[in-house]
C-alpha cells in the first residue's frame, strides 16, 4: 500500500506514511487517511516517499485547508531531495517540517 | 574371557585353571610378579587372579607394573592372598587391585566376583569409547562454531559504522553470542539500532542471524520504519526458524535531528530514557511479543514514539543484564540496574557494566550481555568507504521520445526515462531531482497541454479531485495528440549539463502571465519548482514547448 495511515496506542498521534512515489495517483487514499480523524496530531512520515511533485504539494496544502489552520501537521523523516522541495516551496509556513 | 592366573604353587595354580576353564574362561599362568609382568603385556589378558608372596616380585609390585603399563585401560586385579590382617587387604586396594579373595578359594565367591569384574570391565570399556566419541563430537563442533562465527561476522560486518551516537558493550556467554546488534543510517539520515537476543546461544543465534541482518540492511536502506522493519523481521523469522526459536528484540530509530526516537520491542526489558545528566526520564515497556512467534496477519506493529531532547540518551539491554548471578545465585535484578540513573553517576554505562561485571564474578557469566547507548543528537556517521576516485568523463548523448496517445494511457514514463539516464556518479546523485524536474514537464504537458485541463479546477479540495478525475476521463477518450520528449547530456570545458525540452499537441498558454503562487494555492507550484531547481527554464512556440537546463556539477 503506497498509503498506510496508523494511530498510536493512546490515541493521539496519527502516522501517515506515503511510501514510493507521492503524487495524483493517491490523491483519493491520502485524503480518506486524514479524513477520517479528527482532533490529533497528524505525523506525514516521508521516510519511504522517494519522489514527490507538485500535485502532491497540492494535496497537503488541501489537507491543511481541509484541517483548519489549528491542526497540528507534522511532515518527518523526509529525504534530502524531498525536504528541499518541500523548503522552496515554503512549506515550512504551513507545516512542522522535522 | 581371557584369565592371567598368578601364584608360586603349582597345586593352586592347577585349581584354579581347572575351575576356570571348566567356566568356558581361557587361562595364562605365571609363577611369579615378573613373569606376570611380562605374559600381561604379550597377551591380551581380561582379568588377573594375583597371589601376594611370591618370589622374585610380589603381588603389590606387579600389580603397580601392570596398572602402570595399563594406563587410562581398565583390566581388573583380584589379589588371592591367605592374609587376613586388614592392613594388608587395605593395601591391596590402594595399590591399584579391584578386590581380593581369602585363601582357601571359595568357588562360588571366585565366579561371582569375575562375573562382577567383567560387568565393570564392560562398562568401562563402553564409557572409554564414548568418551572417545564425545572428544571427537567437540572438535566437531568447535569447528562448526568456527565455521558459524565467521558467518555470523560476516554478516554482522555491514553494521561496523563509526556513529558518534552510539557505545556498545557485547560480551558473548558461549563462543559467539546469542546476542545481535545491528547499526544502520536511513536515506533520510537518520539512525537505526537493532538489538536482539535469540533464545539459545551459538549456532542457532548464528542461523537466525543472517536472515535477520539481511532483512534489516534492506528494509532500513529504504528508509523503512521501525514498526514495518519489525513486521518484516518477524515475517522473515517465522519463515525460517523453527516453531521454538524466537527472537526478542528492541528497534530504534533516531530521526537525523536528533529529536524524536521511534521504538518497538517484543519481549525484550524495558528500555530505559535518561536527560544527558544520566537522570532517569521514562522507562519504556516491551508491548510486544517476541519475533519469530505470530503470523504476519497477528502482528503488532505499533510503535512507542518520543519526542526527545538534546543530549537525552537511551539504554538498550538484553536480560543478561537483569538475570545476572552472584555466588549466591541471586539475580542482579532492575532494582539495582535502575539505581544507575539516578543522576549520580554522569555515565551509567561504565558504572552498570563494571557493577555487573563485579556482582557475577563469583558465578561466571551464564548468558550474553549486550548494553547499548543511543545518545539523541543529530546523528554523525563517519562513512566507512572514501568517496570513489575520479569518475570517467561523460560522452554527451541524446535522446528522443515520441509517446502517443496509446502510450500516455500507460502510465507516466518518466521513472523509465529517469533510468536510461544511466548509472554514472556524475548523474547518479542528480536522479532524483531530475525525476521530479521531467515529472513536472510531463505533467504540464500532458495535462494542462494535450488534455487541456484548467489549474482553475485545483482552487478547492472537491475541484482537486475533480480535477484528476477529469484527467482520467479525458486520457481514456484521447485519439489525437503527443508529447515529445528530449533529453541530452552535454558537457563543455566550463559545465555539464543534462538539458530536457518537452513539446506538446496542446494549445500552449500565455507564459508571460506566469506569476508565483501564493502561500494557500494548491496549485501552480510547478514552474516554481522548475525554476528553483533548474538553471534555466525557457518557454517557447507558444507555450508548447519548454526547455529546461540542470547542472551537474
Amino acid at each position: 500500500m503506497p498509503v498506510e495511515s496508523a494511530l498510536s496506542s493512546d490515541g493521539k498521534n496519527l502516522t501517515i506514511s506515503i511510501s514510493g512515489r507521492f503524487d495524483f495517483e493517491i490523491v483519493q487514499e491520502f485524503r480518506n487517511a486524514y479524513a477520517e480523524h479528527k482532533n490529533v496530531n497528524y505525523i506525514i512520515d516521508m521516510r519511504a516517499t522517494e519522489h514527490m511533485d507538485s500535485s502532491a504539494l497540492g494535496m497537503l496544502l488541501n489537507m491543511r485547508k481541509s484541517l483548519g489552520d489549528s491542526a497540528k501537521i507534522s511532515i518527518i523523516n523526509c529525504r534530502p531531495q524531498i525536504k528541499k522541495i518541500l523548503t522552496i516551496s515554503r512549506f515550512d509556513k504551513k507545516f512542522s517540517l522535522e | 574371557m581371557k584369565i592371567l592366573v598368578v601364584d608360586d604353587t603349582e597345586a593352586n595354580r592347577k585349581l584354579l585353571t581347572w575351575i576356570l576353564e571348566d567356566d568356558g574362561h581361557s587361562v595364562v599362568e605365571a609363577k611369579d610378579g615378573r613373569q606376570a609382568v611380562e605374559l600381561f603385556k604379550q597377551s591380551d589378558i581380561d582379568l588377573v587372579l594375583m597371589d601376594v608372596m611370591m618370589p622374585v616380585m610380589d603381588g603389590f609390585e606387579a600389580t603397580q607394573a601392570i596398572k602402570e603399563y595399563l594406563g587410562d585401560r581398565h583390566v581388573p586385579i583380584i589379589f588371592l592372598t591367605a592374609l587376613s590382617d586388614d592392613a594388608s587387604l587395605a593395601k591391596c586396594l590402594s595399590i591399584g587391585g579391584d578386590d581380593f579373595l581369602s585363601k582357601p578359594i571359595n568357588e562360588q565367591v571366585l565366579q561371582a566376583k569375575i562375573k562382577a569384574h567383567s560387568r565393570i570391565k564392560d562398562l568401562n570399556e563402553q564409557l572409554n569409547r564414548q568418551n572417545r566419541q564425545l572428544t571427537r563430537l567437540n572438535h566437531l563442533t568447535q569447528r562448526e562454531h568456527e565455521i558459524a562465527k565467521t558467518v555470523f561476522d560476516n554478516a554482522l560486518a555491514a553494521s561496523r559504522l563509526d556513529c558518534g551516537n552510539i557505545r556498545q558493550y557485547i560480551s558473548p556467554a558461549a563462543t559467539f553470542n546469542g546476542d545481535l546488534l545491528l547499526v544502520s543510517v536511513s536515506p533520510s539520515g537518520g539512525l537505526y539500532a537493532l538489538l536482539a537476543d535469540f533464545t539459545g546461544h551459538g549456532l542457532p543465534a548464528a542461523i537466525g542471524a543472517i536472515p535477520m541482518s539481511q532483512t534489516f540492511f534492506d528494509a532500513t536502506q529504504q528508509g523503512a520504519s521501525v514498526s514495518s522493519i519489525a513486521r518484516a523481521l518477524n515475517k522473515v523469522l517465522t519463515k525460517f526458524l523453527p516453531d521454538y526459536m524466537f527472537a526478542a528484540a528492541a528497534i530504534a530509530e533516531l530521526s537525523a535531528d536528533g529529536k524524536r526516537l521511534s521504538l518497538w520491542m517484543g519481549g525484550m526489558p524495558e528500555a530505559i530514557l535518561t536527560d544527558n545528566q544520566g537522570r532517569l526520564k521514562e522507562r519504556i515497556q516491551s508491548t510486544h511479543m517476541p519475533l519469530g512467534i505470530l503470523q504476519d496477519d497477528e502482528f503488532e506493529r505499533n510503535p512507542h514514539i518520543v519526542e526527545v531532547d538534546q543530549g537525552d540518551r537511551v539504554y538498550l539491554y538484553t536480560d543478561g543484564i537483569p538475570e545476572a548471578q552472584d555466588g549466591n545465585g541471586e539475580l542482579y535484578g532492575e532494582t539495582r540496574l535502575i539505581r544507575h540513573f539516578t543522576g549520580t553517576t554522569p555515565d551509567p554505562f561504565t558504572t552498570l557494566i563494571d557493577d555487573v561485571t563485579t556482582f557475577s564474578s563469583g558465578k561466571g557469566q551464564i548468558d550474553d550481555i549486550t548494553l547499548l547507548e543511543l545518545t539523541c543528537k543529530p546523528v554523525q556517521v563517519s562513512a566507512g568507504d572514501a568517496e570513489p576516485g575520479t569518475p570517467p568523463a561523460l560522452v554527451p548523448w541524446q535522446l528522443n521520445v515520441r509517446l502517443t496517445p496509446q502510450q500516455l494511457r500507460s502510465g507516466s514514463p518518466v521513472p523509465q526515462l529517469i533510468d536510461m539516464l544511466g548509472t554514472s556518479p556524475h548523474v547518479e546523485r542528480h536522479k532524483d531531482y531530475l525525476h521530479t524536474i521531467l515529472a513536472e514537464l510531463f505533467a504540464n504537458a500532458l495535462e494542462h497541454g494535450v488534455l487541456g485541463l484548467s489549474s482553475e479546477l485545483k482552487r478547492s479540495e472537491e475541484g482537486y479531485l475533480d480535477y484528476y478525475q477529469q484527467r482520467e476521463q479525458r486520457l481514456r477518450s484521447l485519439d489525437d495528440g503527443y508529447v515529445n520528449i528530449a533529453l541530452a547530456l552535454s558537457c563543455d570545458h566550463t559545465r555539464t549539463c543534462i538539458k530536457m525540452r518537452v513539446d506538446d499537441s496542446g494549445q500552449g498558454f500565455d507564459f508571460s502571465q506566469h506569476r508565483p503562487p501564493g502561500d494557500d494555492d494548491a496549485f501552480g507550484r510547478g514552474i516554481s519548482l522548475l525554476q528553483t531547481l533548474c538553471a534555466r527554464v525557457e518557454y517557447s512556440n507558444g507555450g508548447t514547448r519548454v526547455n529546461v537546463e540542470y547542472l551537474l556539477d
